[in-house]
């Protein structure tokens, strides 16, 4: 829903004070800066009069003008470097007119803004984002006025999933892309920065939304293909990382109903890796299978023929014709 | 005539431009982005949807900006 044009208006003055600010900050640094010193010229002057006064003004004069003319020719310096800034940031023409045109477009792009000019908050909210398969929802951008003031780049805003589908295996990974609500923005960082600084609020949010409709495979957080945990080799069902157990002997992730153990030494195998004993069934691996039967079997069978062979009657000696 | 040219590809640049009367939106993109689709581009004249057949006029904001931009990972992108 569209936000009321009252709203854009006042939006837009709180802009527009931030980013007069933002071009008096600039030139208070640039003061603060520069006339660090500025104590301990002051303090040199002042003993520079008082040796003057209790020596005689006529020996201390040529040192009192040495340090008053170092000190003015530090100041001049400095004031002519901030009104050089202050010159600069001037030519960005970042009039009210334009910063309610933009928030208007804003207004259209993504169906309506949302304010809160008590954080002193824009916001708005983009449409579900389906990246590669993986449902992520869709996302509230969130731009910070109060950062705008100290710096201009993507570090204003906070991109807030709002039906949160986190990786599984870290859930502060909401996006391949956003950690802890905050945009890694790659290529289109150094254009939201410009953006930010021209007064191109509109671009900036655009760019943003470019950022979080794509998908970089190459650097993400979180791998899509990852997303949701590892597949079990047999069932296919994901499987949270700190869940998946390895084969032992081919070395696939399973979940833990498909796994098993040799009933022998209790090797963790995978059905595929154990065979039946032949007399009891017990599934086993095959170090532990002699002639096809575990070793309880084999050593019951050898019993039985031990048994066997000790009850045996010996034949006759066969008559001698 | 004079317009004010935004193309948010790449670093950004957004400043004065001076182009010839009667050009199109469509000829503007080829020549300053001739190697790239337009279908990859969000175009808006005076912050409006705009056809490749609009002709622009003097004082015309123009704005390219890619539809999908690489994000990544923090260690592998500086904030500028």
């Amino acid at each position: 829903m569209k936000s009321p044009a009252r709203i854009r208006v006042r939006t837009a003055q709180h802009l527009q004070q931030v980013y007069q600010s933002r071009a008096g900050h600039d030139v208070q640094r640039i003061l603060q800066h520069g006339l660090g010193g500025y104590d301990q010229a002051l303090e040199q002057i002042k003993i520079a009069l008082c040796q003057a006064a209790a020596n005689g003004w006529t020996s201390a004069s040529l040192l009192i003008r040495r340090s008053v003319f170092g000190f003015t020719q530090t100041v001049r310096k400095i004031v002519h470097e901030a009104s050089l800034r202050l010159q600069e940031n001037g030519l960005v023409q970042v009039d009210l007119r334009n910063l309610i045109d933009d928030l208007h477009q804003l207004d259209d792009e993504f169906d309506g803004i949302d304010v809160d000019l008590k954080r002193k908050i824009l916001s708005v909210k983009t449409e579900p984002i389906e990246l590669e398969g993986v449902h992520l929802g869709c996302f509230r951008i969130e731009f910070s006025l109060n950062r705008l003031k100290s710096e201009p780049n993507v570090r204003c805003f906070e991109i807030v999933a709002l039906n949160p589908n986190p990786a599984t295996t870290k859930d502060s990974v909401t996006h391949p892309h956003v950690r802890d609500n905050s945009l890694c923005a790659g290529e289109a960082t150094l254009s939201i920065r410009h953006a930010l600084e021209n007064g191109r609020i509109a671009d900036a949010f655009i760019l943003v939304r470019s950022v979080l409709t794509n998908y970089n495979r190459d650097s993400p957080y979180v791998r899509l293909d990852e997303w949701g945990g590892t597949n079990c080799y047999n069932c296919g069902s994901s499987v949270h990382p700190d869940d998946v157990v390895n084969c032992e002997r081919c070395g696939y992730h399973f979940c833990d109903d498909c796994i098993l153990s040799c009933t022998e030494c209790e090797a963790r195998r995978c059905q595929g890796c154990l065979t039946a004993c032949k007399s009891c069934e017990n599934k086993c691996c095959l170090g532990c299978l002699d002639g096809g039967l575990c070793r309880t079997c084999h050593a019951d069978q050898s019993e039985t023929t031990s048994t066997e062979t000790a009850h045996e009657v010996p034949e006759p000696a066969a008559a001698i014709a | 005539m004079r317009i004010f040219y935004v193309n948010n590809d790449g670093g950004g640049f957004a400043d004065f431009l001076n182009v010839e009367e009667g050009v199109t939106v469509g000829r503007l993109f080829a020549s300053k982005l001739p190697d790239r689709n337009p279908d990859d581009y969000l175009i808006r004249v005076n912050r409006q949807i705009a056809a490749a057949d609009e002709v622009l006029h003097e004082g015309d904001r123009v704005s390219f900006t890619p539809n999908k931009i690489e994000g990544a990972r923090t260690q592998f992108s500086a904030v500028a």
